[in-house]
């Protein structure tokens, strides 16, 4: 019988950690330049939240896109709550957390950081768990 | 005699059909009008009425009660919508020529050169519509090498990029044809649009389409300053986080971030384009350079950075937004010159 992790099994609903977690996996499997910090989604790129919103899993998760079909609209929704809101509900973190994760701040100003840098440093946060909050 | 009241009468015209402006020529006298391609509709169930057309409605973007829309009829550089374009272009030509609304007049009316026959027919069966006698169509990027005053009649290559609103059209022209023609659907609005998804992103503002082009215009640039942040923009929109509105300063350097993306794919056409250039005239384009047109020639060091993805000579043409209008109304004013290059 092969075993599920549990973030596979249908239905369930994932803390913030493990969220994070997927999100790094999900970033390191990301093709080359899809990834930019200057819209939540549009024309097929979009920063991780908005691409993540796109991933059955995330959406299993209740992630979801609001105007995906408008660039300058286009914002992440979940539970209610949507833009900025949305993704620290989702993955149960601050918004300086938030943005020192998924803006250009965290990254030296670079709007298109190569995914696996975004992955790395959701690691380390995960890691750094419990200590001060992480900022840009 | 007959030609002095029949064809002078009718006033010829030229209009450039733009995605963001609709600039009319009249044949003697020049740029006669030049306004929004906004039409303002008032939405009563199941009946449309035009409320405002052009200047007037452009003032309404975004200020409309729930039963009016200020929509662009023009998508990308083509009809989107063809019975309000249909109205605008025949509410154009009644306000540039007003005194002779009993004439019809000929119409040469310039195209994106990658719109489809389609699109093409479309444009040709709104003119006729509004009232042509005779409608000719005009590659965009011809009426902007020939209103940036380039030698397009000549056995020498010139290479024109005229970013308009909605399409960026590259091309190769040499003896009065076009040699090598690429259209990115990627221009002047949807840099607008990248700009308003940026601060919503980043800042949790909303704005409007005002906002992001003013702040493209003032703080936009193809390039990164060189010291740090570079101009500043002061600018009002939404907090979506807070629900009231909010003024804050956006600088330089992150809307030169945010643009990157688009601005490397026009970047990437010309270097397409030039790549697509038989040798003769790609030899010429390296003597005489790239010109630009159109208002996204007027983007921050965008001739900066054409220099150094091409290594060629780039200028900005005299007055980039005019040039279609301009070449268009030049064909008209020269058409024993310039005839060849019209499609019927």
């Amino acid at each position: 019988m092969e075993l599920k992790r549990r973030a596979e099994i249908p239905g369930y609903h994932a803390p913030g950690r493990e969220r994070l977690a997927e999100m790094a996996r999900f970033l390191e499997s990301l093709p080359h330049g899809k990834l930019t910090f200057a819209q939540w989604y549009g024309h097929g790129r979009g920063c991780a939240v908005g691409l993540a919103a796109r991933d059955p899993w995330f959406m299993a998760q209740g992630l979801g896109l609001e105007a995906p079909d408008s660039l300058k609209d286009c914002r992440p929704v979940f539970g209610g709550r949507c833009d900025w809101s949305a993704v620290t509900a989702f993955f149960a973190i601050s918004e300086a957390e938030a943005k020192a994760l998924f803006t250009r701040n965290g990254y030296d100003g670079e709007v298109t950081p190569d995914p696996s840098r975004v992955a790395a440093k959701i690691r380390r946060h995960l890691s750094l768990a419990g200590t001060p909050a992480l900022t840009a | 005699m007959l030609r002095k009241l029949f064809g002078a009468r009718a006033g010829d015209i030229a209009i450039d059909l733009g995605t963001a402006n609709t600039l009319v020529y009249v044949k003697g006298e020049g740029i006669v009008l030049n306004e929004p391609s906004v039409v303002a509709i008032v939405d009563n169930g199941d009946k449309k009425q035009v409320l405002a057309v052009g200047e007037e409605a452009n003032r309404m973007i975004g200020r409309t009660p729930g039963n009016i829309r200020a929509i662009r009829p023009m998508r990308t550089g083509v009809i989107g919508d063809f019975e309000v374009a249909q109205f605008m272009i025949k509410h154009f030509i009644r306000k540039a020529y007003p005194k002779r609304s009993f004439a019809n007049p000929r119409v040469i009316v310039s195209v994106p050169s990658g719109a489809t026959q389609v699109e093409r027919r479309a444009i040709q069966e709104a003119a006729e519509a509004a009232g042509a006698r005779r409608v000719s169509l005009l590659e965009e990027p011809m009426a902007a090498a020939i209103g940036a005053g380039l030698p397009v009649n000549e056995p020498t290559g010139s290479m024109i990029v005229d970013i308009g609103g909605g399409t960026t059209g590259v091309a190769v022209i040499s003896l009065g044809g076009i040699v090598t023609a690429l259209t990115l659907r990627i221009a002047g609005y949807r840099l607008d649009e990248v700009i308003a998804a940026y601060i919503r992103r980043a800042h949790n503002v909303a704005i409007g389409e005002a906002t992001s082009e003013r702040i493209k215009i003032e703080v936009g640039s193809a390039i990164r300053p060189e010291n740090g942040a570079g101009r500043t923009a002061e600018i009002k929109g939404f907090d979506l986080f807070r629900g009231v509105p909010r003024a804050f300063p956006v600088s330089e350097e992150e809307i030169a971030e945010c643009l990157a993306e688009p601005i490397g794919a026009i970047v990437d056409t010309v270097k397409q384009a030039l790549e697509q250039t038989a040798p003769e005239l790609s030899a010429d384009i390296s003597d005489k350079g790239i010109v630009l047109t159109g208002g996204g020639a007027l983007l921050g060091h965008l001739d900066l950075l054409l220099r150094y993805a091409t290594g060629l000579p780039v200028t900005v043409a005299e007055d980039p937004l005019t040039c279609g209008a301009i070449g268009a109304g030049q064909v008209l004013e020269e058409l024993e010159q310039h005839g060849d290059i019209l499609q019927e």
